[in-house]
């Protein structure tokens, strides 16, 4: 083991959580990622000829092999483009084009971290079930392309048990593909008894978009809107367009949905028991005006379009009993774990990610699951306050393993990946919190 | 060699197996470290449960009077395990299972590894 070569804490290390809105990247031991850059990506398929570009001038583009031109960045991907499309490396939370997540972090590099990669460690995430051959591929990119002197592979989920102060936890994590629930055992996903649904941020934005389009209500982005109107309440918007080159389908479906999502975050809230339409009538209606000056009030849709996630059965157009709802992901997840461990599942549930900011969203779970949990258990449902400890928990926990001392022994080291081979990966995995490090994440956290 | 020599050099002589055990596909215990008896039961039950895995999330695995809780595993492979800071790591050969126990004190990256070795000695000597 690499014991001698990192004998302090202080390594430098580098943290990585690639999620799938997007990747949080940043220096451990700090509090939050230095960076966050969106998963989606724009590419232009551009002949090779081209590509006589001046590094730094200012424009924030990679060129890779295949020829395609990436854009990068929340900056870079915003600007209307000739015919710029948007992807995604990942597809079920797990890399699936190499050549784009490379350039990923070719920018996250040169841009955020603005350091060398061989100076640093890397600690990464992965989802609780990535495969076998992508975890080897993984270590050899980061091993032989960036020539880093030490990797680890960390499961998301144990991430965010560690940030909130647990070994042992149930980790319910709503991002945007999907809500998952994972349990960890002393520092240990046991990816077997993990549950996934897609009922998570992504599906409520589709909730929203049905339903605008159910209301006629048009969708226009920013982007398009040059100078607009003051209108009365429901009013048709009056406003002028921009002159904007031609831009794709997927670029432009890209900035609805951002439009979307800042409606779902600021209009959104999930009911506290199961929706019902006379309740929530005479609560107080919520404003909202569209980027083309379009406005008006919604009152009970700010409950129901979120209700999908708790009671799928009545979502429209799809066979909602087909889905797992949250607190059937967590009462499923926990029902396939040893019968030993249930009880200490029970007593720590977190919940966390991005789509879990919605309002009222941990009240919600803990209603579902004290109706679920056995009356031999004791139920505590936690959840960070913040933010950013929210969306970046993953990154936190992340943050605070690759900083503890007791940590430094379990490194795959460089060395040792040249000794015996991508397959390093997967013997080295088990990591154990020790009563001290546990202690230490406690403290640290 | 004998394969009491292999619990006892290679893997209690590491230092970072407390216990181990070699048996027999059919459970039954072929060579052993002091005190550490794997019941006929327990052997076949673990023989039987690593060609498919499903029957250790419920149950666990029982080793010695033990019960580990069950972490992962790959089928016909190998099944990881733990009970507080120690935890059992079980290899599966051609002809044979290994079960190295560790303690507290020791990284199970570094248990597993040890034990993964012997198998994979094994399994390149054709058992």
């Amino acid at each position: 083991m690499s014991g001698g070569v990192y004998g302090g804490d202080e390594v430098g290390a580098l943290v990585f959580d690639v999620g799938s809105t997007s990747l949080r990247g940043g220096y451990a031991g700090e509090d939050c990622p230095k960076a966050e850059i969106p998963m989606h990506v724009g590419f232009k398929d551009e002949p090779k000829e081209e590509s006589m570009e001046v590094d730094g001038s200012g424009d924030q583009t990679n060129k890779d092999r295949s020829g395609k031109k990436y854009y990068i960045d929340t900056n870079a991907v915003h600007v209307p483009r000739d015919g710029m499309e948007m992807a995604s490396p990942l597809r079920d939370g797990m890399i699936e084009d190499w050549d784009m997540f490379q350039a990923l972090l070719d920018h996250t590099y040169k841009k955020h971290i603005r350091s060398e990669s061989p100076l640093h460690p890397v600690l990464m995430s992965e989802p609780p079930w990535n495969v076998r051959g992508k975890r080897e591929k993984l270590t050899e990119l980061m091993f032989e392309q960036y020539n880093i002197p030490a990797f680890f592979l960390c499961k998301n989920a144990v991430l965010s048990a560690f940030a909130n102060g647990r070994s042992t936890a149930l980790v319910v994590d709503s991002g945007a593909t999907h809500t998952t629930a994972v349990p960890v055992h002393d520092g240990y996903a046991l990816a077997s008894a993990s549950v996934k649904s897609p009922l998570a941020g992504d599906f409520v934005t589709l909730q929203c978009k049905q339903y605008f389009e159910e209301q006629n209500i048009e969708i226009v982005p920013s982007y398009i809107v040059a100078k607009k109107e003051e209108v009365g309440d429901g009013a048709p918007p009056c406003y002028v367009k921009k002159q904007i080159p031609d831009v794709s389908k997927s670029w432009h479906n890209y900035m609805v949905k951002k439009v979307l999502q800042d409606f779902q975050a600021s209009v959104l809230q999930v009911a506290d028991g199961p929706f019902n339409n006379e309740d929530t009538t005479n609560l107080l209606p919520l404003q909202y005006e569209f980027p083309n000056g379009y406005h008006q009030d919604f009152g009970p849709e700010r409950f129901y379009l979120a209700e999908g996630l708790f009671d799928p059965s009545n979502i429209k157009g799809l066979d909602g009993n087909t889905m797992l709802s949250v607190g059937h992901v967590v009462s499923t997840s926990i029902g396939m774990c040893d019968i030993d461990i249930r009880p200490s599942m029970y007593n720590s549930i977190i919940v966390t990610g991005g789509n879990s900011l919605l309002l009222g969203f941990v009240d919600r779970v803990n209603r579902e699951l004290s109706n679920k949990t056995p009356p031999s258990m004791r139920l505590k449902v936690m959840s960070s306050a913040g933010t950013a400890e929210r969306r970046f928990s993953s990154w936190i926990g992340g943050s605070i393993l690759a900083s503890l001392g007791t940590f430094q022994q379990m490194w795959i080291s460089k060395q040792e990946y040249e000794e015996s081979g991508k397959t390093c990966v997967e013997r080295n995995y088990p990591f154990v919190c020790t009563s001290h490090s546990r202690a230490a994440i406690i403290t640290l956290s | 060699m004998s394969w009491q020599t292999y619990v006892d050099t290679h893997l209690i002589g590491t230092e970072k197996i407390a216990k181990a055990s070699i048996l027999g596909h059919d459970g039954s215990t072929w060579a052993t470290s002091k005190d550490f008896v794997i019941t006929p039961e327990e052997g076949k039950a673990l023989a039987k449960g690593i060609t498919a895995q499903d029957c250790f999330y419920s149950t666990g695995v029982h080793l010695a009077g033990t019960k580990y809780t069950y972490l992962r595993g790959v089928k016909d492979e190998n099944v990881y395990a733990k009970k507080g800071d120690s935890g059992v790591c079980v290899v599966k050969t051609k002809q044979a299972i290994i079960v190295g126990i560790y303690v507290e004190g020791t990284q199970p990256g570094q248990a597993t590894v040890v034990v993964e070795k012997v198998g994979d000695y094994l399994k390149n000597a054709g058992y």
